[in-house]
């Protein structure tokens, strides 16, 4: 069983690794309130779009688990799945117990 | 005073690093050009710059401000061919000080003077310019509600804008990004963080600043053949431009040069030259 606060962990090295290459002003904080998508995001579409790819790999590198985050479903939802750090947790979790469950 | 340091954003870095390597490629103007029978790079680069120009109606002596104005070739063209009297702006420290080396060498330091500044906040007085210039500048600038209020405030009254550049064929969501995330990315490497818009978007941005007036010109098929030409320079210098850039920032750039190409092919990019006016 992978824990959220796990999965939190995983995200915030995937912010990390954005953070290194982003001049201060475009870093992300380390915080589940921290906005991905949407007018007040710091990322760009392909910024978020580049998190996803990234936090599928770090999923799979830390837990061993093969999620696959966009899908047509999710990058096209009103009520985005990647609007906050806390919702991409929630949507990995729910991605993570599905396979278990299955 | 501007508020911000200019050289701090990501499109400040990128600019500062490559601006030698791509006066080698994209030639002296920096720019896309706007192609006639028998034009070659450097004569098409220019003609954008006239043809745009010949959109304004203002009288020389009339005050312009050239919005990202890389190493100053517009600005000095502007100057010397119509008279105008030119403040050039970028965020790119390398771009201003080859600008101003270049205003010295053409004896216009006197009409054109080029400052590092960004473009939302510069810090000059309401109204300050009769003509407000971006070529090719916006599609950096994310945050396009800002920056058209800012130039807004800065446009004398009546007082036109004259804008080209790449924009969206159309309004792009999500899936498509995470489709052509590839192509988008090797973009983005090479060009830097670009934030292109739709035309209908661009429209709005504008008239929401309070522009009237709006009129897009469509010159995608004019423009095309800039990547071409890019290609041939970046093949037959290869060994001067890798004085400034990686062997792997070659190949990317070779890469892209295709995917604009095909981007413009399927009409997902377009070329667009848009005035408005502040009345």
């Amino acid at each position: 069983m992978v824990s959220r606060e796990e999965i939190l962990g995983s995200i915030f090295r995937v912010i990390d690794l954005f953070n290194r290459q982003a001049p201060e002003s475009e870093r992300l904080a380390k915080s589940e309130d921290t906005v991905l998508y949407g007018p007040d995001a710091k990322l760009d579409s392909l910024g978020l779009v580049t998190l996803i790819v990234n936090t599928e790999q770090q999923i799979a590198d830390d837990f061993g688990k093969s999620v696959s985050l966009a899908n047509e479903k999710a990058l096209s939802e009103r009520n985005s799945p990647f609007r906050t750090v806390g919702s991409l947790v929630s949507y990995v979790s729910a991605l993570i117990t599905g396979q278990q469950d299955a | 005073m501007p508020d911000r340091p200019p050289g701090e954003s990501s499109v400040a870095r990128h600019y500062d690093a490559v601006t030698d390597a791509w006066q080698r490629v994209l030639g002296s103007n920096l720019h896309y050009g706007w192609f006639e029978e028998g034009d070659d790079l450097e004569a098409a680069t220019q003609r954008l710059t006239d043809q745009m120009a010949s959109m304004s109606p203002l009288p020389p002596g009339s005050d312009v401000l050239d919005v990202g104005c890389g190493v100053g070739t517009p600005a000095l063209r502007l100057a010397a061919s119509r008279g105008y009297k030119v403040t050039g702006i970028s965020i790119s420290s390398r771009g201003v000080d080859l600008a101003r080396e270049s205003a010295t060498r053409a004896s216009l330091a006197g009409t054109v003077r080029f400052e590092h500044l960004d473009a939302l906040s510069t810090g000059f007085s309401d109204g300050s310019f009769h003509l407000i210039w971006l070529q090719e500048s916006s599609h950096l600038i994310r945050d396009k509600t800002t920056l058209m209020s800012e130039l807004y405030r800065l446009q004398r009254h009546p007082g036109q804008l004259l804008l080209c550049d790449l924009m969206l064929g159309r309004a792009i969501g999500l899936p498509e990004v995470y489709q052509r995330r590839d192509d988008l990315t090797i973009l983005e490497s090479v060009f830097g963080k670009v934030q292109a818009e739709s035309i209908g978007s661009y429209g709005s941005y504008l008239a929401h600043a309070g522009f009237v007036e709006v009129e897009t010109r469509d010159i995608t098929e004019q423009c095309r053949p800039t990547v071409t030409w890019w290609k041939k320079n970046l093949h037959e210098r290869r060994a001067e431009i890798l004085r400034y850039i990686s062997e792997s920032d070659w190949s990317d750039f070779v890469r892209a040069c295709d995917v604009i190409d095909r981007m413009f092919g399927e009409g997902f990019l377009t070329y667009q030259i848009m005035s408005a006016w502040k009345k």
